[in-house]
């Protein structure tokens, strides 16, 4: 646990340091967008409190994000929610799962001095709920996770702009394919801090016998427990109107301390995004 | 873009998948009979709360029980064998859920039978007895005492229906709560229904859970109080008729009627079902549950065999006119 903390002051503190030298540059050049997404996916999912079985399935969702950017920093506050049915390879009923998840992400740019390539480090705060419900489960019916998080995030982008428009032949028609922004980007998170919120070795609400009727009386958070990976790819076409489309692969991997009873999940998402430019 | 570009992409996508291979836990999804028998006698061991209480050996329950798992066993053998171990448990909280079947441990086989709901509303009650929420209630023939079935704790009790029942009451000598053959429901409409019947915060019983996977890993003991109801109280002298089949939180009321002054507890030994039922899923996908916790009253006695009347009385099969048990609250009442 000290070495996660001496990671994460050093990690604060260099990171206070680059940002004030870039602070003046900042507010007059910044984009502003307003990020409406849908996702599809699929994950898998398996909780040792209540099954030792996997379960697997599809989810759909959308969010709402804000984000502004400029050649120096890039942040985006995001809300999303997403709903799915998951089932186990054994004859169960399914899982209906829904997924919370708030984040705010602040990314100082490198400067790579390079036309393609730019590279952003920063860290992004996360907190990500789901809610299960099974009802064959019985007393075990209802399970709520919470995770909340500090990652150390990444970002590589490389410059894919259509600089000169391009014409195309198919049969007796022509296309041309004016000239575009595009990037492609890549997204790394890894955990820094990460506490988990979650009912406790029983899995019972014992409140309830006790006329204590807390809904969350046997939950217990742990500190710096478990574990989290993200990562996401995206794709982002720019228009003339500076209104932006992002096609994105969202992959995110999570788990609880194995005591008392280990929770993992991973999905993969796709994401289809309109970004509208406000600034 | 280009297929170079394309190809990126796609091993990506292909690592991450690989990735979340590597970081889930081998998952124990199995319709072996061993698999499954395994499993649940291990969480059992770890989990169920009675062992010491019941003087169980469980360890000698899986020597005998072994030797009848092989790998050839239909789902219905195994079904039968699980079912089998389950019951030397000897409490109804324990259930084993397939698409086949449900085990169940018969608790009224503990006692003998002590009501008959014809017998009363053929002699007890007029024919148009009213119908509250989940309560059957009226004035008994020929006395001034108000008498209210109360069948199952199942769904949600309103406060609407206690008002109006505990005021048409109010000017009786008491009134009888028949709680026989209440086999349990919600456990919050046991505070719900004795908050009418106390005048002051009163602490009632303790309980304590398993908080671990050893045999004595239990949590501190956690005081259960209810505070007195600002609605339509009666304080005057309530019976709590109580049998065999009164269960799960119909033993918990009568767990806490031991700590109210004004409730006298008439019938027979409840089932018990002092523990809170919980558990989870086989890995062949069949789930189970047991007892996770225990409950004694303000003494330490551990009543989940059973919750002994103040009053033993018992219906006598020979004369269906007459409820033994009734007539003894009657009696009790008018004392």
């Amino acid at each position: 646990m000290k070495i996660e903390i001496l990671t994460l002051l050093t990690l604060i503190s260099s990171f206070t340091i680059t940002h004030g030298q870039n602070k003046k540059r900042d507010k007059k050049d910044e984009t502003k967008f307003i990020d409406f997404s849908f996702t599809l996916g699929g994950g898998n999912f398996k909780d040792e409190a209540t099954s030792p079985l996997k379960y697997s399935g599809i989810s759909a969702g959308s969010g709402i994000g804000f984000l502004k950017i400029n050649d120096f920093r890039e942040s985006k506050f995001d809300m999303n929610y997403s709903i799915g049915s998951f089932k186990s390879k054994m004859e169960t009923k399914r899982s209906l799962i829904n997924e919370i998840e708030a984040k705010y992400y602040y990314l100082i740019n490198l400067n790579l001095k390079n036309e393609k390539w730019d590279l952003k480090i920063g860290g992004e705060l996360n907190n990500y709920t789901d809610i299960r419900v099974n009802e064959s489960l019985m007393n075990n019916a209802f399970g709520f996770e919470n995770f909340f998080t500090l990652f150390a995030t990444s970002r590589i982008s490389r410059d894919i702009s259509r600089k000169t428009e391009k014409r195309f032949s198919f049969l007796h028609y022509s296309y041309v394919f004016p000239a575009r922004k595009r990037t492609l980007s890549y997204t790394q998170n890894l955990s820094l801090y990460n506490s988990t919120f979650r009912n406790d070795y029983i899995y019972i609400n014992h409140g309830f016998i006790v006329n204590e009727n807390l809904p969350f009386g046997n939950y217990v958070t742990s500190h710096f427990s478990g574990f989290r990976l993200a990562s996401q790819l995206d794709y982002t076409h720019y228009f003339q109107n500076c209104n932006a489309i992002r096609i994105s692969y969202k992959w995110q991997a999570m788990q609880t301390a194995k005591d008392p009873h280990r929770f993992q999940l991973a999905s993969h998402k796709i994401g289809f995004s309109f970004l509208f430019n406000t600034k | 873009m280009n297929m170079k570009k394309i190809l990126g992409l796609l091993i990506l996508v292909l690592f991450f998948t690989s990735c979340e291979k590597m970081f889930f836990d081998k998952e124990i999804s199995s319709k072996s009979p061993q698999v499954n028998f395994d499993y649940l006698w291990q969480k059992c061991y770890e989990n169920y709360s009675f062992f010491e209480y019941k003087n169980i050996d469980w360890h000698e329950v899986k020597t005998r029980y072994q030797s009848k798992i092989d790998n050839s066993l239909t789902n219905e053998d195994l079904f039968n064998i699980l079912a089998d171990m389950l019951r030397e448990l000897r409490d109804a909280h324990t259930n084993l859920y397939s698409n086949l079947n449900i085990s169940f441990f018969p608790i009224q086989k503990l006692g003998p039978d002590n009501f008959e709901w014809r017998t009363i509303t053929d002699n007890y009650l007029p024919s148009n007895y009213q119908i509250t929420g989940p309560f059957r209630h009226d004035y008994l023939t020929n006395q001034n005492i108000g008498y209210i079935r109360y069948a199952s704790f199942m769904g949600d009790i309103s406060e609407i229906h206690l008002d109006h029942i505990l005021k048409r009451y109010a000017n009786t000598d008491g009134i009888i709560i028949d709680i026989r053959e209440n086999g349990g429901g919600a456990a919050a409409n046991v505070f719900k229904l004795l908050s009418r019947f106390i005048d002051k915060k009163t602490l009632v019983y303790f309980s304590r859970y398993k908080n671990g996977p050893n045999p004595n890993d239990f949590s501190d003991y956690v005081p259960a109080y209810i505070e007195p109801s600002e609605k339509v109280k009666y304080l005057k002298n309530v019976i709590l008729l109580t049998d065999r089949s009164t269960y799960s939180a119909g033993s918990f009321t009568t767990l806490a009627a031991k700590a109210i002054n004004k409730i006298t507890i008439i019938g027979d030994t409840t089932g018990g079902g002092l523990g809170i039922p919980n558990g989870g899923q086989l890995p062949n996908g069949w789930t189970y549950r047991f007892s996770v916790s225990q409950a004694v009253d303000l003494n330490q006695n551990n009543f989940e065999d059973g919750v002994p009347p103040d009053i033993v009385s018992y219906f006598d099969w020979s004369n269906l006119n007459i409820d033994e048990v009734i007539e003894r609250a009657i009696q009790e009442i008018n004392k």
